[in-house]
């Protein structure tokens, strides 16, 4: 097991974590594997990657809901400007593996959003009930370089099966070492 | 019914006030309900629905025919329904 899965493993312990975090990677590269069967929303392919550790290579013909294109780098704005894109040209989003991600992504819920607050140090949190799972969580992640919170949005919670207490935390990959630290800090105080 | 550019309109769908994926949603709904080749004029006051309206509905191979400002905060997405003779 390789560091940064034993360091997720540790976090997922401490959470009591019933679903997988899930790992987001945006690549330049056009790979044509592992794409799935039917499209659906980018919020959906996430969940599905939480609870069945199903790993899926993404590309615009793969989402029915047409923000991940945006909100990801696949597909540049036609007629006005989209708030919380990643302007890099990417091809591919990579949903499922956390080896080499950009970005982490936790379904969690309030509880365990409060455990990861104290380990992160505290979470400044935006967010409006649009391109939730996309922007909100993923883009912003990725672009800010810190962790970024949504409650969802209503393509999440009427179309992709989010359960009323669910919520996603994105969090860039480079901050797992010091949650675990803290972890284990929390853990010498008999948390 | 009216006419836009000389295009003739089918049918209006006024979605103001609603934002995605209700925007993309309602918008496919309203065009499954009518004929190949008929026009369809969205209203919509949520700037991202100038990008996720069209996307979704050229992603199923409708035609786009125009999308324009028409308000300070208001714009008109024309579309027409796929049809394989058209």
């Amino acid at each position: 097991m390789t560091k940064l899965k034993e360091d997720l493993k540790t976090i997922k312990e401490y959470l009591k974590l019933n679903s997988q975090i899930v790992g987001v990677k945006l690549t330049k590269e056009d790979i044509s594997e592992g794409h799935p069967k039917e499209g659906q929303f980018y919020c959906w392919f996430v969940r599905q990657s939480a609870i069945s550790g199903e790993a899926f290579n993404l590309n615009e013909k793969d989402f029915t809901c047409p923000n991940p294109e945006l909100c990801l780098g696949l597909r540049e704005p036609k007629y006005v400007e989209v708030e919380l894109r990643v302007k890099e040209k990417f091809k591919t989003v990579q949903v499922g593996d956390v080896e080499n991600a950009d970005v982490l992504l936790f379904m969690i819920n309030p509880r365990q959003l409060m455990e990861l607050s104290i380990q992160l140090g505290g979470i400044t949190a935006t967010f409006k009930g649009e391109t939730a799972v996309c922007g909100e969580a993923t883009a912003r992640c990725y672009i800010e370089k810190r962790p970024s919170l949504t409650l969802l949005c209503h393509g999440a919670r009427d179309f992709s099966g989010y359960k009323d207490d669910e919520m996603v935390l994105a969090v860039p990959v480079f901050m797992v070492p010091d949650m675990v630290k803290r972890i284990n800090e929390l853990k010498a105080l008999g948390h | 019914m009216s006419e836009k550019s000389g295009i003739k309109i089918d049918k209006v769908l006024d979605i103001k006030g609603e934002i995605c994926p209700y925007t993309f949603v309602k918008s496919k709904l309203a065009l499954e309900e009518m004929e190949e080749g008929e026009v369809l004029k969205v209203i919509v006051d949520y700037p991202p629905a100038t990008e996720n309206v069209p996307r979704s509905l050229e992603k199923e191979g409708n035609e786009i025919i125009s999308v324009e400002k028409v308000g300070e905060k208001m714009w008109e997405i024309v579309v027409r329904k796929k049809g394989d003779n058209i």
